[in-house]
C-alpha cells in the first residue's frame, strides 16, 4: 500500500521565478525508508513542507499522505505524522522533559496519557537521566534525539527527517541512523532527505534524486549503481581538458565521462567495464600530454551516481570548481 | 471544531509562554525598575511644579496606563521569537489550531502586561499615592486595564503578521505607538495646550484611544479625571466601552492577520 501518492506536484516562490519542486510524481511505499538525495536548493525541503501541510502546493493533480489530501484533509494528516526539520528546533529556555509535554498537549494528550510516554520515549533516545535539563544545556546531538522522540510523541504511521544528521559528528551521526533502523523496524514508514550519500546509501530502500524541482531518477541504491557499468574509474590530471576528453570518448568501452574542475586540475569519472581496460586510457591519455597525478578505481559508489545525474561531486569539491559545458554532450541518460 | 480540544490548545500555548517568563523572570523585574522610579521620584517634583491639576495620583495613573500599553506592545514579540528559532513550525504541523496559538500568545502578553500594572498600583500604594479605594472603583480599574491589553495585545499582533520580522516591527511600534503614547494624557492633561499655537493636540486627543485607556483608569483610580470633569461619572462607562469595541476589533484582526501569515 502506498502512503504517500505524489501525481505532478508543483510548488513555485516569488510569482513563478523560482520553480522550488518542478511536477514532481512518486509513490513512498508502507513500511519502507524513502531518501530523497539532491543538492542544495533542489527542492527536498520544499516537497517535505507540503506533504507536512506547511506550505500549500502551487498545483498538483494528486497528493495524498495517509490517504488524505494535502490541501483538503491537512488536519487529518498532521494527527498522523511526525516531524524533524533541517533546522534544529528545540525551545532551549525548557527542559527536555517541557519540551514534550507542550508538544504532547498540542495534540490533545491528557497528563495520565503523555506522562508514561514521555519517560518510554526519552528512554529511548537515551535521555532519561537529562529529562529535566534545559535543553539549552544540550550537545548538537541530543537536541536531535529530543526532537525524534518529540517526532515520535502521537505514535505517527509516517515520519518525517529533513537532513537529520546535518552539522552532527560521525558517532552522533551513527546513533541517529540506528534508531532511524530501529523505528523502521518497529513499522514506521520514513522519509529522509539528506546530502550524505552514504547516509541514504545506508539507511535508504528506495531514493528519489531531485534536482531543480526535477525528479532526475528513481529506484534502489544498488540499481542506480548497477546503471552505472560495473567500475568507477576517477582520474585527477592536468592539461588540455577538451583534447583529453576528445581522445577518451573515441574509446568505446567508456561508458560514460564526467569531467569537472576542481582546485588540484581536472577530475575526470569514466563508467568502464573492468580494470583491463585501464591501459587504453592510460595510453590514449598520454598521446595528447595529459598528465595523470592520480588514478582510481572502485563499484560506482552513489557519489559517483550523483555525479552521474546531477553533473556534481556530492560533496564540496565543487566549491571551487566549475561545471564544465562540454560535460553535456556526453550525457548520456538510461 | 473540537472546542474543549481548541480550548486546551489555547492553554498548552499560553502555559508555555507563562513558563519561560518565570524562568526570565529577572528581565521582568528589571524592566519594573525605571516606572517605579518614576512613581517615587518624579511624581513629587511634578507636582510642585504646575497648576493644571497634576499630582502625585496622575502621574501615577499615567505610569500605570503607560506600562500597560508599553509591555502589551512588546507581547507579540514572543511570537516573533518562536517563529525566528522555528518553533511556530512545530506547532503549525501539529493539528493545534492555528487561533490557538495567536491566542494562546496574546494571553500570555496581556498576562504580563496586568501583572506589571498590579505591581505598579502596589508600588503606589506603598509610596501612599492618594487612590480611591472604593472596591467598585478598583474593579473598574481592572477592567479597563485588562481591555487595554487586550485591545494592544491584538493591534501588535496584526502588526507584527504584517511586519514580518523585528526590524519592521520595532520601527512601527516607535514611529506609530510611542507618539500615540506621548500625544496623549499620560504625563499632561493636553488641555494644556489649550491657548497655543498647539491648541489641535487636544482636539486630536480625542481620537487617541490612549486617552480613553487613560481617562478610564484615571477616572477609577481617582474618582475623578482632571481635565474631564465635565463629563462626570460617564467617563467610566464611556471609556470601557470604547476600549471593549476596540479589543474585540483588533483580537479580530490581530487573529486574521496572523491566520493570513501562517497560510503559505
Ligand atoms: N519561502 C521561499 N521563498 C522563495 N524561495 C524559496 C523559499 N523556500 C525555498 N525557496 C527556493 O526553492 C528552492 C528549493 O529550496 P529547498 O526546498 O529548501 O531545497 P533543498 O531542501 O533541497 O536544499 C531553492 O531555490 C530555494 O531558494
Ligand atoms: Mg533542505
Amino acid at each position: 500500500m502506498a502512503v504517500i501518492e505524489v501525481e505532478k506536484l508543483t510548488k513555485v516562490f516569488n510569482n513563478g521565478k523560482i520553480k522550488a519542486v518542478d511536477d514532481l510524481t512518486f509513490n513512498v511505499e508502507e513500511g519502507e525508508i524513502f531518501g530523497f538525495l539532491g543538492p542544495n536548493g533542489a527542492g527536498k525541503t520544499t516537497t517535505i513542507f507540503m506533504l507536512t501541510t506547511l506550505l500549500t502546493p502551487t498545483s498538483y493533480k494528486k497528493a495524498m499522505v495517509l490517504g488524505y489530501d494535502i490541501k483538503q484533509q491537512a488536519n487529518k494528516i498532521r494527527h498522523n505524522i511526525g516531524v524533524v526539520f533541517q533546522e534544529m528546533v528545540v525551545d532551549e529556555r525548557l527542559t527536555a522533559k517541557e519540551n514534550l509535554k507542550f508538544h504532547a498537549k498540542y495534540y490533545g494528550m491528557n497528563k495520565s496519557e503523555y506522562k508514561s510516554r514521555i519517560d518510554e520515549l526519552l528512554e529511548l533516545v537515551e535521555l532519561s537521566d537529562r529529562a529535566n535539563d534545559l535543553v539549552s544545556t544540550f550537545s548538537g546531538g541530543m537536541k536531535r534525539r529530543l526532537e525524534i522522540a518529540r517526532g515520535l510523541l502521537n505514535n505517527p504511521k509516517l515520519l518525517f527527517l529533513d537532513e537529520m544528521t546535518l552539522g552532527l559528528d560521525p558517532t552522533a551521526r551513527r546513533r541517529i541512523w540506528e534508531y532511524i533502523k530501529m523505528l523502521n523496524k518497529e513499522g514506521i514508514t520514513i522519509i529522509i532527505t539528506s546530502h550524505y550519500l552514504d547516509e541514504i546509501d545506508f539507511l535508504a530502500d528506495r531514493i528519489i534524486i531531485i534536482n531543480r524541482g526535477k525528479l532526475i531518477e528513481l529506484d534502489t541504491p544498488s540499481n542506480l549503481k548497477k546503471k552505472l557499468g560495473k567500475d568507477a574509474l576517477r582520474i585527477i590530471g592536468v592539461g588540455d581538458i577538451d583534447k583529453a576528453i576528445d581522445s577518451l570518448s573515441k574509446i568505446n568501452i567508456i561508458k560514460k565521462i564526467t569531467p569537472i574542475e576542481n582546485n588540484e586540475g581536472f577530475v575526470i569519472g569514466l563508467n568502464i567495464p573492468g580494470g583491463e581496460s585501464i591501459p587504453i586510457i592510460i595510453d590514449a591519455l598520454n598521446s595528447i600530454n595529459f598528465k595523470i597525478k592520480e588514478l582510481s578505481l572502485r563499484r560506482p559508489s552513489l557519489d559517483d551516481v550523483f555525479l552521474h545525474y546531477t553533473g556534481r561531486e556530492m560533496q564540496d569539491n565543487f566549491i571551487n570548481g566549475k561545471k564544465l559545458k562540454k560535460k553535456r554532450l556526453f550525457r548520456r541518460r538510461h | 471544531m473540537d472546542i474543549k480540544y481548541s480550548l486546551k490548545a489555547t492553554i498548552a500555548v499560553f502555559e508555555r509562554q507563562l513558563l519561560i517568563f518565570w524562568r526570565k523572570r529577572v528581565y521582568f523585574f528589571l524592566s519594573l525598575l525605571l516606572p517605579a522610579f518614576f512613581i517615587f521620584g518624579i511624581g513629587p517634583a511634578v507636582q510642585s511644579l504646575t497648576s493644571q491639576g497634576v499630582t502625585t495620583s496622575y502621574i501615577a495613573s499615567g505610569i500605570i496606563c503607560f506600562s500597560i500599553i508599553f509591555s502589551a506592545m512588546q507581547g507579540p514579540l514572543a511570537l516573533l521569537y518562536d517563529k525566528d528559532i522555528g518553533y511556530l513550525n512545530i506547532e503549525l504541523v501539529s493539528p493545534i489550531p492555528r487561533f490557538s496559538i495567536i491566542l494562546g500568545q496574546s494571553l500570555a502578553g496581556s498576562f504580563r502586561a496586568i501583572l506589571q500594572c498590579i505591581i505598579m498600583y502596589s508600588i503606589s500604594i506603598i509610596a501612599s499615592v492618594n487612590f480611591s479605594y472604593n472596591p467598585i472603583n478598583i474593579l473598574g480599574f481592572l477592567f479597563v486595564a485588562i481591555l487595554t491589553a487586550i485591545f494592544v495585545e491584538g493591534l501588535f499582533s496584526g502588526v507584527l503578521a504584517i511586519a514580518k520580522n523585528a526590524e519592521s516591527f520595532s520601527m512601527i511600534t516607535n514611529f506609530i505607538g510611542l507618539p500615540f503614547i506621548f500625544m496623549s494624557n499620560t504625563f499632561l492633561p493636553l488641555s494644556a495646550f489649550k491657548n497655543s499655537a498647539f491648541f489641535w493636540i487636544e482636539y486630536a486627543g480625542y481620537f487617541n484611544p490612549v486617552n480613553y485607556s487613560l481617562n478610564g483608569i484615571r477616572y477609577f483610580l481617582m474618582g475623578y479625571c482632571p481635565g474631564f470633569e465635565s463629563f462626570g461619572p460617564l467617563i467610566g462607562p464611556v471609556s470601557i466601552l470604547i476600549i471593549g469595541i476596540l479589543a474585540t476589533l483588533f483580537t479580530i484582526t490581530g487573529t486574521y492577520f496572523f491566520l493570513r501569515s501562517v497560510k503559505k
